[in-house]
């Protein structure tokens, strides 16, 4: 239930602002669950800089989201709602919003009342929550608009059948949001299926190299969205772009001094709740922290905890389920974790930055841990660099930037761990023959084939996934992946991993193969006692196959070239 | 996209309504059957059948309220409860040159067979599959509007006739009947409409940007995709109630 007073008297109304793409919502309420915020104020703000918003303090909002609809105008198009607590009725604002014909996905909610009672009075609870509203804003405005195919309808407390007496009536219907794949950029014709093994829903399945998603068994944890090497897994109204827009606005808002170290606490949507819990226990958690919700903790890739970090915040928490995660993420959380830990000390950082909060544990347990003052260790000097969490790079980019910040001169060794983002690639050149497979089936093109009068095979640490499809289409078997981490190598930039002479074709010039193909295939053309005559095997080894099938007659049956 | 929500369908206190089964299925049988004028020549019987229908759905804000019909299917709502006259004719135009335009040169072919002989499929076996299942629920081409079975109005109208049908057996407290004719409607657009719209939608909004059949074929591809997943949830939520729990609610 709200906690929010629904039998207060209606206060006043202030409205701020002119008619506005972005509509934010503050429960009147506020003001009197805490009494250092002044709601009509903190609309004022807002307005004042957010420009294209417009703010509204509704009486006891949390108890009447049916308000949003009288709220809404002909060009709202997002909706950010400021509550007392976490513990509202989703269906009930999604229903509201609906009716306003707000998009359903281009909504966000922040709980500044909850937050705000877990900090200490004299602190500047103001500021804060201003910083918590303008990261939803930016939330929802990174958000570009959902499609018909991004929600589907379920049947609140869906698994359960609908009782007898409701029979004929419509079960009551909320909606979410399901994953949609980018068919332009997927990977999945060359083999990817990162997000198939990522998805604890069997929703996804790689059908002849297409990603098909199952609607109805899509449970929205995003977590294939983390994992897609080439972002071409999206999860509506929760996207990677939206995220790294609410991260860069909680780290920069100068609603917040600029000195007042920040620390993004990235809280699990099933466990919002426990932020309330925490503003009923006495023990209050440290200021700098900036709860932002995301819907697993397993969603929270080593590259967005390192991003954060390395775009200034002073520590990066994670608040997720105990053991009884529902999609069983406990585990790789705390690995992705240990990761971060091992790869900052290996650059000299502290390691204790990076944290899991076990929401499992209770309150007082919890307040106590999020009480615990933070390392003083800040990369204040990349507060202006562009943060970015998608794409293969981010990892590698955010270790630099740290690497650079901790400007330790004794070069880092290579970490080995299975929870490394990074992969490293090497190969027998010896065996290697340059067909180029293992560059065409790469998802992220951290290997690429050069052409020209050499063959040259190209690696770029920093694009490396250590999804190992390249292991698995060498027909040489001389291709190895591990998961590590080379800190060293990471600013080097490409490098040449294999190359060979290229032979080019007698009769047009063009390539033909590179010499150490060529041998592999004189070697595989003699097995058995069946090798064909040098002729043939010249015309084989120095025409190309074009050539070589329009009849070019550079051998005879005698054994004679022709030329 | 406002003047079809009413503010004055319902109270404001965001709370749910209770939407009576058979009236859930009254309002997608009128819905198919819009989408199924929609697709045919445009002629004055059938705006005036879509102008009507248009109206009756624009006046459903429970229903409106209560599903996230998407804002494509209202635009289409008040697009044919609107239409005049002197756009009648440029429609009539647009619609000969989208989808009748030559034996050999139709840009948008409203045809299932035509979509998925792109995958393989025979256009003989995607009729006669299609005419199987019209079969199998009692119903045959008319002799006098002579339409192709696999044309998007007749699909959309088959559509139609199983909510009507399903309207009718929640009024009348036939439980398998209603949940029988849920999962044929689910299978029927798994198997059928639901595996060429999308494409064939691409197309119309392809050629006909801004104009009225592509917001007819947005609407199509916005309801059908909601619909597709609110009668699987339906029919899974409600399936397996035995016949003799009726009790009147």
């Amino acid at each position: 239930m709200s906690e929010c007073d629904s039998t207060a008297a209606a206060e006043t109304q202030p409205v701020a602002g002119d008619s506005a793409e972005t509509l934010v919502l503050l429960c009147g309420s506020l003001g009197r669950r805490i009494p250092a915020l002044d709601p009509g104020e903190l609309a004022n703000w807002v307005v004042e800089s957010k420009a294209g918003t417009r703010a509204v303090v509704v009486p006891d909002l949390c108890s009447s989201l049916g308000a949003v609809a009288e709220a809404a105008d002909d060009d709202t198009r997002t909706l950010v709602l400021g509550l007392c607590s976490n513990e509202y009725r989703e269906p009930e604002f999604q229903r509201s919003a609906r009716k306003a014909g707000i998009d359903p996905l281009a909504i966000a909610v922040v709980a500044p009342g909850s937050y705000s009672a877990t900090l200490e009075q004299d602190q500047d609870v103001g500021s804060v929550t201003k910083t918590l509203l303008a990261a939803a804003v930016a939330r929802v405005r990174a958000f570009p608009g959902s499609q018909p195919e991004d929600i589907r309808p379920y049947v609140v407390g869906g698994g359960q059948r609908i009782s007898r007496r409701a029979l004929f009536t419509t079960p009551p219907i909320a909606y979410r949001p399901v994953v949609s794949i980018d068919r332009k950029v997927c990977a999945a014709s060359t083999g990817c299926d990162q997000c198939v093994e990522a998805c604890p829903a069997d929703a996804l399945a790689n059908v002849d190299g297409a990603i098909r998603v199952t609607r109805r068994s899509c449970v929205s944890c995003g977590l294939c969205q983390s994992a897609c090497p080439t972002s071409a897994a999206q999860l509506p109204g929760q996207t990677i772009a939206q995220l790294e827009a609410e991260v860069r606005e909680l780290l920069t808002n100068p609603a917040l001094d600029s000195d007042v170290p920040r620390a993004t606490l990235f809280v699990c949507r099933q466990n919002v709740s426990a932020l309330d819990s925490l503003s009923r226990s006495s023990s209050p958690m440290a200021p700098q922290w900036l709860p932002l919700s995301v819907p697993c903790s397993g969603f929270v890739s080593p590259a967005i905890i390192l991003q954060s970090l390395a775009h200034g915040a002073a520590a990066v928490g994670i608040l997720g389920c105990g053991n009884d995660c529902r999609y069983g993420q406990r585990e790789h959380t705390q690995g992705k974790i240990d990761y971060c830990q091992k790869a900052l000390a290996a650059l000299g950082l502290p390691s204790g930055v990076v944290t899991f909060f076990d929401a499992s544990l209770g309150a007082s347990s919890l307040a106590a841990s999020l009480n615990s003052p933070l390392e003083g260790w800040r990369n204040a000097a990349a507060l202006t660099s562009r943060l970015s969490f998608s794409g293969p790079s981010a990892a590698a980019s955010a270790l630099i930037a740290l690497a650079a910040a901790a400007a330790n001169d004794d070069a880092p060794a290579a970490l080995d761990h299975p929870y490394s983002p990074l992969g490293l690639v090497k190969i027998d050149s010896d065996g290697c023959t340059g067909c180029g497979s293992c560059a065409q089936t790469c998802p992220t093109g951290a290997l690429d084939l050069a052409q020209g009068n050499t063959v040259t095979l190209k690696y770029d640490s920093t694009l490396c996934t250590g999804c190992a499809q390249c292991v698995s289409v060498c027909p040489e078997r001389v291709v190895h992946v591990s998961r590590t981490t080379d800190l060293a190598r990471l600013g080097n930039g490409p490098e040449g991993l294999y190359e060979d002479e290229t032979v080019r074709c007698r009769s047009c010039g063009s390539p033909v193969a590179p010499v150490a193909m060529l041998k592999r295939i004189e070697a595989a053309l003699s097995r058995d006692g069946e090798r064909p005559n040098d002729a043939t095997m010249r015309t084989i080894t120095s025409l190309c196959p074009a050539c070589r099938g329009s009849g070019i007659p550079l051998a005879s049956n005698s054994g004679q070239d022709a030329d | 996209m406002r003047d079809v929500v009413s503010e004055n369908g319902r109270g404001t206190d965001g709370t749910a309504t209770a939407i009576p089964l058979a009236d859930l299925a009254r309002f997608r049988e009128r819905s198919y059957r819009l989408l199924s004028q929609s697709f045919l020549y445009p002629d004055d019987a059938v705006v005036q059948t879509a102008r009507a229908l248009a109206t009756e759905l624009s006046g459903e804000h429970a229903i409106h309220d209560e599903m996230a019909i998407s804002a494509e299917f209202r635009q289409i709502c008040s697009t044919w409860r609107d239409i005049e006259e002197p756009t009648l004719h440029l429609i009539q135009t647009r619609y000969v040159s989208l989808f009748a335009a030559s034996a050999d040169r139709v840009p948008c072919p409203p045809y299932e067979s035509a979509y998925l002989a792109a995958r393989g499929a025979s256009d003989a076996v995607v009729l006669a599959s299609v005419e199987r299942d019209y079969a199998t629920a009692g119903l045959y081409g008319s002799a006098t509007k002579k339409q192709s079975p696999d044309h998007i109005s007749m699909e959309t109208e088959f559509l139609a006739v199983l909510c009507g049908r399903e309207t009718q057996a929640w009024e009348s407290e036939k439980t398998l009947q209603g949940v029988g004719l849920l999962e044929k409607e689910s299978r029927f657009i798994e198997t059928h409409l639901g595996t060429w719209l999308r494409a064939f939608a691409r197309d119309v909004q392809g050629a006909d940007a801004g104009g009225v059949y592509a917001e007819v074929a947005a609407a199509a591809l916005a309801f059908v995709t909601h619909d597709r997943d609110l009668v699987e949830e339906l029919a899974a939520s409600l399936g397996g109630e035995p016949e003799e729990t009726h009790e009147r609610v």
